[in-house]
């Protein structure tokens, strides 16, 4: 049972058209309701989407894509073996709106943590613990591995005690021989060498996209 | 008034159904405009999307092998809009209103001068304040209030040219040192200081140039 655009037909009679139009009429309910609340919808949420669905297009269909001077077009294609959403605007400039389960900001935060030098978390992402080693010097553990390896962005901040001195509580990752004694896909290490107390540490780690 | 989809019926009258046809006609075209443009296909944006207004649902939708859906579900009580990745089934957050669901959001920032004179600001900066019009110490006030005092953050600076005896000594910026992090941090403001690493003391505002503050808060 599809949709046939064609009927009525002048030619026959109201009998012949009847289960047409009938099927035609079922059809458009069924269709509509798929991504929309369907136009029997006595919610009073006939029309607007219960979700958008972006099948994917093939290049050439985007090559062919125009985007009038006051819109803008979403669409999937196949990208790195995925579906993934992409945006055009009236220039034809082409946007990637997602990407590997996240929406594609190009460089991505993969951990962050605002801790105390008890090991106390106030906030987090993708952090499972803080640990104080010897001085001031951290581990901080992440909940997730961030994959596909330890080539990632980071910055190390602090806040220093008043006591016994000011001093800035300037942070950095860990100074190590080897890069993968400190920075690990697992864990990063990170000290704030001049003071003798931290007050509040902050770690931000990023990966591109 | 709502869409018949059982009509016509084969022992009906015409008649009769010609006027229930011509309400669903009608009801189509009135429904289809909630989100849609028209039917009308002699005008150039017929059958393209208006806006998309996405009604909350109960659970994640199927998705086959080569699609992608946006949808909205709850989330700690207001909808949040999500997407669910083809056949991975990869759900994720596309917006946490008002931002991208990046995980983390960069709630605040300013860019300002050794004088205090914002360059660039987030809405949310209401004024860089200086205690000392001679030292590095600035307090950069939120209105509206920043939605924790527990953020991540970064503090980046370019020093002067103007050189003092104990430039060599002064590190970057960094929120002010204090007995508490209340004392510097509140969600309305923070302190934010230059400082000396062998004695803590503050820079001079004239050995700086421009300090860049970021904040960060889960999103």
């Amino acid at each position: 049972m599809t949709y046939d655009p064609n009927v009525p037909d002048v030619n026959n009679s109201p009998a012949v058209s009847q289960p047409k139009l009938l099927i035609n009429s079922g059809q458009l309910d069924t269709v509509f309701n798929v991504d929309h609340y369907k136009f029997s919808d006595s919610s009073g949420d006939a029309g607007k989407h219960r979700k958008v669905t972006f099948f994917r297009q093939s290049q050439g269909t985007i090559d062919n894509l125009t985007v009038g001077a006051d819109e803008v077009a979403w669409y999937s294609k196949a990208s790195g073996g995925q579906t993934e959403i992409f945006g055009k605007n009236a220039a034809g400039t082409e946007y990637q709106v997602t990407k590997d389960g996240a929406i594609y900001t190009g460089l991505r935060p993969v951990a962050a943590v605002n801790f105390d030098e008890s090991n106390t978390i106030y906030s987090s992402f993708n952090v499972a613990s803080v640990a104080k080693q010897s001085g001031q010097n951290y581990i901080i553990t992440f909940t997730n591995p961030i994959t596909p390896d330890n080539n990632y962005f980071w910055t190390v901040s602090g806040m220093g005690s008043n006591s016994p001195s000011p001093l800035p509580g300037t942070g950095e990752v860990t100074p190590a021989v080897n890069y993968d004694d400190s920075v690990k896909t697992t864990a990063i290490y990170v000290s704030f060498l001049r003071i003798l107390n931290l007050v509040r540490g902050s770690v931000i780690c990023w990966r591109v996209q | 008034m709502t869409y018949n989809p059982n009509i016509p019926v084969f022992s009906n009258y015409v008649t009769l159904d010609i006027v229930r046809m011509k309400r669903n006609s009608q009801i189509i075209d009135q429904v289809f405009r909630q989100n849609h443009t028209t039917w009308n296909s002699s005008l150039p944006q017929y059958g393209k999307h208006g806006i998309v207004t996405f009604k909350e649902q109960s659970s994640d939708p199927a998705t086959g092998a080569t699609e992608t859906a946006l949808y909205a579900k709850d989330d700690s009580g207001t909808e949040k809009l999500y997407a669910r990745q083809d056949a991975s089934g990869d759900v994720y957050k596309v917006f946490s209103t008002p931002y991208f669901g990046t995980h983390i959001k960069l709630e605040a920032y300013v860019f300002f001068d050794r004088s205090a004179n914002i360059i660039s600001q987030s809405p949310n900066i209401d004024s860089v304040t200086q205690p000392d019009d001679t030292l590095a110490e600035y307090i950069v006030n939120f209105v509206p209030a920043l939605s924790t005092a527990d953020f991540f953050w970064t503090v980046e600076g370019m020093k002067g040219s103007a050189a003092q005896p104990s430039d060599a000594n002064m590190v970057q910026p960094t929120i002010k040192s204090a007995a508490t992090w209340g004392a510097s941090v509140t969600t309305s403001a923070v302190r934010f200081a230059w400082q000396n690493e062998i004695d803590g003391s503050v820079g001079l505002a004239a050995s700086t140039n421009v300090t860049l503050i970021k904040i960060y808060t889960v999103a």
